[in-house]
């Protein structure tokens, strides 16, 4: 396989390199034999937040070690604030790394280590003292600055290490799934912490996380990754609403996969069960293709209501809504209700999709390349690029 | 106060005012008997011996089978500091051992650095190496190595006497620091690397605190053994150079019990002192709670 080069795709990016804090380029890391991160292109505006999202083992912990120099990469270029940081080692790179534990120096009390890389850059001490009164203040734990790590509760002690990486002011935050080994109640409390922080401080952030939910609140852009590379780039709504491989569509949110054809009357699925959809910028298929639905855009009338009839296989309480199986002809869908709903199993039903997605049956390979540098392409694009992933995709979901 | 798991630590968030963190070790009835027990054991076997030793260093005489003195004298002490011979001794153990902690440290420290952060080819043979000298019998060690230090004029030197000290302290010395360094998490030392610190920072700000409970004991443990050392002080110092140790079997053979007593007393001195002073070291709270030793 041919790429194109590594000028050609950098010029390739929609930002502008001026207003860019990070651009990568053609990053590439093998692991032995494993290529751990595949000719990976970004760019990365001002101020800007950037989570990389994808599952374990898809190289996006790997490509941020690499930003923050603790990694060397194989092949391309780093590039923040317009010069290549390749061959600077980490301790001047101006990029400053949350970690996954909390990693406070055990031995140094919550003031020193907020301060550590201040005294290496023999700051003053009233200096240090006033800098690191402020930080603490930004999370709350004024008068916590004598405080020995242990002495602080998880939540605490990961507030602390965050105004530590903060305190040199990098001019890239890197962030390596740091809410993941506290308990539900302090991962949300401290997520909007680092939003209203990264907010207000207006650092450039690239987040690393498996958690979509992670992703999706927190980001102004969200990165998919799998096997190594870029799957999507875009705005939360947008990787959500249009997702432009499989991979995506399936990370992120949950989707019903049929098997059926698209044509100006709806889907039609199976032999003869034809539903209709709502959604009047319908993408017009071309044959046989696996089509996409959100549970939430499955819409769910009484009998004879003109969509298409199905029967309620099963009713889930979900809290603040049901989920519910709905067998169409052959093939099974998952679909929301409110709670009120009185529907059981057994029900009859009729359904019509609001929107859906397309997606190639078989996995086009090859295209590789073409597929991932097409930034911003519109949906009618969609049946040509899309799920070229290069992966062995899984059947329709039944 | 919500009820607590049995047993075990439990961490809890106080709601609203100042958050606060509390440890609680939760009872059982066990943890006291086996303290008691470990106490009075204690007692038993160490303390009781010494002070043992104390008493028999003041002892004037028995009457078997009566356990107290007839009576307290100070001439037992007074006899071994009015012999030159026993006096010198004393000087040479408390000047040799902390010559051959320190070579021992600076020798030692950096290669257990090196065992306990990185790999390198023949990691496994260093270590295996250092930990044989332990594993047989260390005299027939230092015969062999007689005609060495015959060839390297070291037979009869202060310097033969530091090396053949040296030998016994190897093991503590990079086995121990080895795993206080390798325990050190690695993303303490990419934090520090991520703040500015160059490597030789990290060692010095990050691992080598970290490390200090380690290497503490085993700078105790090597000091011990350098200053206890006698089989091969013996062969490569005598007759120039008798340590308190050395001294010991010629006290034990050709002098009263009493004499004996005040060097068992003497040689015992510097364990006691040792183990006051490292208490803070090894039980101080932010370094031992980095080892989980509580």
């Amino acid at each position: 396989m041919t790429r194109p080069g590594t000028a050609e795709r950098v010029a390739g990016h929609g930002t502008s390199e001026r207003g860019s804090e990070l651009v990568l380029a053609g990053i590439s890391k093998w692991f032995g034999r494993a290529l751990a991160v595949d000719s990976v292109d970004l760019t990365v505006a001002r101020r800007e937040f950037v989570t990389v999202l994808g599952p374990s083992g898809c190289g996006k912990t790997t490509l941020l070690r690499m930003i923050g120099g603790f990694i060397e990469p194989d092949d391309g270029q780093i590039i923040i604030d317009g010069s290549d940081v390749r061959k600077v080692p980490v301790e001047r790179r101006p990029t400053a790394m949350l970690f996954q534990g909390y990693s406070l120096w055990p031995h140094l009390s919550v003031a020193r280590n907020i301060g550590f890389g201040l005294e290496l850059r023999h700051w003053r001490r009233r200096e240090i003292a006033a800098r690191v009164a402020e930080l603490l203040e930004l999370v709350g734990l004024e008068g916590f600055g004598d405080r020995l790590p242990h002495e602080l509760s998880g939540g605490q002690q990961q507030r602390v290490a965050l105004v530590r990486a903060l305190a040199l002011d990098p001019r890239i935050l890197l962030l390596d799934e740091p809410f993941s080994s506290l308990d539900l109640k302090l991962r949300l409390e401290l997520r909007n912490a680092v939003r209203a922080i990264q907010r207000r401080v207006g650092t450039t952030t690239i987040l690393v996380t498996h958690d979509q939910d992670e992703a999706l609140e927190l980001s102004d852009r969200v990165v998919v990754m799998s096997k190594g590379h870029i799957e999507q780039t875009g705005e939360p709504t947008e990787v959500y609403d249009r997702p432009r491989t499989r991979f995506v569509a399936e990370f992120i949110g949950s989707m019903n996969f049929l098997d059926g054809t698209l044509g100006p009357q709806g889907v039609t699925v199976g032999p003869s069960t034809r539903v209709p959809v709502t959604d009047e910028q319908l993408p017009v298929g071309h044959g046989s293709q696996s089509i996409g639905v959100r549970p939430e855009d499955v819409m769910i009338e009484g009998a004879g209501a003109g969509g298409a009839p199905a029967d309620v296989e099963s009713v889930t309480l979900r809290g603040h809504y049901k989920e519910l199986v709905l067998r169409l002809g052959t093939v099974s869908l998952r679909a929301y209700a409110p709670k009120e709903s009185v529907l059981q199993a057994g029900d009859s039903v009729s359904c019509r999709f609001r929107r859906v997605h397309q997606f190639p049956r078989e996995p086009v390979t090859g295209l590789l390349g073409a597929a991932r540098s097409g930034d911003g392409a519109g949906e009618g694009d969609l049946l040509d690029l899309a799920a070229t992933s290069g992966e062995k995709l899984p059947g329709g979901r039944q | 106060m919500p009820v607590h798991a049995e047993g075990g630590l439990v961490r809890e968030e106080r709601v609203g005012g100042r958050p606060e963190l509390e440890v609680k070790r939760t009872g059982s009835f066990v943890t006291p008997v086996v303290s008691v027990v470990l106490f009075v054991a204690a007692v038993f076997f160490i303390v009781a011996p010494l002070g043992w030793l104390l008493v028999l260093s003041f002892a004037k005489g028995f009457n078997f089978p009566s356990l107290t003195p007839t009576s307290i004298t100070l001439g037992w002490w007074r006899d071994v500091f009015n012999s030159p011979g026993l006096v010198h001794s004393v000087f040479l153990s408390v000047t040799i051992a902390p010559v051959v902690l320190v070579v021992s440290a600076v020798l030692c420290l950096p290669a257990a650095y090196a065992i306990g952060r990185s790999d390198f080819f023949g990691k496994r043979a260093v270590l295996l190496s250092i930990f044989s000298v332990n594993a047989f019998p260390r005299i027939s060690l230092y015969v062999s190595m007689i005609p060495l230090l015959f060839l390297l004029n070291l037979m009869g030197t202060i310097l033969g006497v530091v090396v053949v000290q040296l030998i016994g302290t190897l093991l503590f010395m990079t086995w121990i620091p080895a795993t206080g360094f390798a325990a050190v998490p690695a993303e303490l030392v990419e934090a520090a690397r991520d703040a500015g610190a160059t490597k030789f920072q990290v060692f010095r700000r990050v691992l080598l605190p970290l490390a200090r409970p380690s290497i503490t004991v085993a700078a105790v443990l090597a000091f011990l053994a350098a200053f206890d050392e006698a089989q091969g002080t013996f062969l490569v110092g005598a007759p120039n150079y008798i340590t308190m140790p050395v001294q010991m079997y010629n006290l034990v053979l050709n002098y009263p019990v009493g004499v004996s007593a005040v060097f068992a007393v003497l040689l015992s001195i510097p364990s006691v002192l040792l183990l006051l002073s490292v208490r803070k070291v090894l039980f101080g709270a932010g370094t031992s709670s980095a080892f989980h030793l509580r």
